[in-house]
């Protein structure tokens, strides 16, 4: 059986209560650094992913709802090199509104990683100041990157379309 | 040949979500309540919006479309639309609303922005902290050339200029 296979069943158990939920849903192990794995069973209600072949990194960002009722937001980065390492932070919580404001609280920033050698003590001031400001450029391009993926997951969350008008040009 | 796809974001949402979602009670906006009084709005077409933002679910309310201006940006590699939009709240909130939208083959975020409009400084602060060529991934990585974050700046400006003017024109 196919894993599409096994959401799908899940899902649509779901609707239907708690007991097959017991019966059926899938367990998830989520490892998070400098914590115990988040271990649950459950189904994925949601998944926003923002792969794109010309940058370094993507995310992706998944809502899980426990067979116990509660909800887990897992938030993936996924580098392109094979050199670094993918990181995932997993946090679980009681309603669906506090697992969706932690998503808009995420801070992409955090993600972004400094490359300076802190041993190295004999780089100009210039070079240093030139270094920062390539930092702070690349956190406002991670901060950007997850909020344009997380203002789309929104946008399909929400029932209420409304296309953007389109005015004079 | 199609263009080449730059960005391949991805989204499912599942009924199950949707339901919750929708069906969970949801405190006004915070700037619905300096609102003006229902009764000094005329009559106008009202319907549900839904106002999209980066990084934070939309801005709903009951309101209708004042105003809209596009504009469409060209680089050497696809084009991306930037659109300005003015609503009424039947409460009486005026919302702004600025999207900037990249074809499949422009290297750039999706982006889109709304706020209240209490004072003429709220509008005046979301043109200046609106940044369209911030939404281009950077340089070496996206090849554009660097002609589209100059090209989304200039028409920004371009459209935001016609738009002052005419609203003083008609006073």
């Amino acid at each position: 059986m196919s894993s599409m296979t096994d959401q799908l069943m899940a899902e649509q158990l779901a609707q239907h209560g708690t007991m097959q939920f017991a019966i059926t849903a899938p367990t998830f192990r989520i490892k998070r650094p400098g914590a115990r794995p988040l271990i649950f069973e459950g189904v994925e209600l949601a998944m926003a992913m923002s792969f794109t072949p010309s940058l370094p990194n993507w995310y992706e960002v998944n809502l899980y709802r426990t067979s116990d009722q509660r909800f887990v937001v897992a938030v993936r980065l996924f580098f392109q090199s094979e050199a670094e390492q993918d990181q995932i932070r997993a946090w679980d919580f009681e309603t669906l509104d506090q697992a969706l404001e932690k998503l808009s609280q995420y801070d992409a920033g955090q993600d972004v990683r400094v490359s300076l050698d802190q041993a190295d003590l004999s780089l100009p001031p210039a070079e240093l100041a030139a270094m920062a400001l390539e930092l702070r450029a690349r956190v406002d391009s991670a901060r950007r990157h997850f909020a344009s993926l997380l203002g789309e997951f929104f946008f399909e969350l929400d029932t209420i379309k409304v296309p953007v008008p389109r005015g004079r040009a | 040949m199609a263009p080449e796809r730059e960005i391949n974001v991805d989204v499912h949402i599942s009924d199950t979500l949707k339901k919750m979602y929708d069906g969970a009670p949801r405190a006004p906006h915070p700037s619905a309540q300096t609102a003006l009084p229902l009764s000094t709005l005329p009559p106008r077409d009202w319907q549900q919006l839904s106002l999209r933002r980066d990084g934070k679910p939309p801005i709903r309310f009951v309101g209708t479309l004042l105003f809209a201006r596009s504009c469409i940006m060209q680089s050497l590699k696809g084009h991306a639309k930037q659109s300005l939009s003015i609503y009424l709240a039947i409460e009486g909130t005026v919302y702004a609303g600025l999207a900037f939208e990249p074809s499949e083959a422009c290297p750039a975020w999706s982006s889109y922005r709304c706020a209240p409009l209490h004072a003429p400084t709220d509008l005046a602060e979301l043109f200046r902290d609106w940044c369209p060529e911030a939404n281009f991934f950077p340089a070496p990585l996206s090849a554009h050339c660097g002609t589209g974050p100059p090209a989304a700046r200039s028409a920004f400006n371009a459209m935001a200029a016609d738009w002052l003017t005419l609203s003083v024109l008609q006073g």
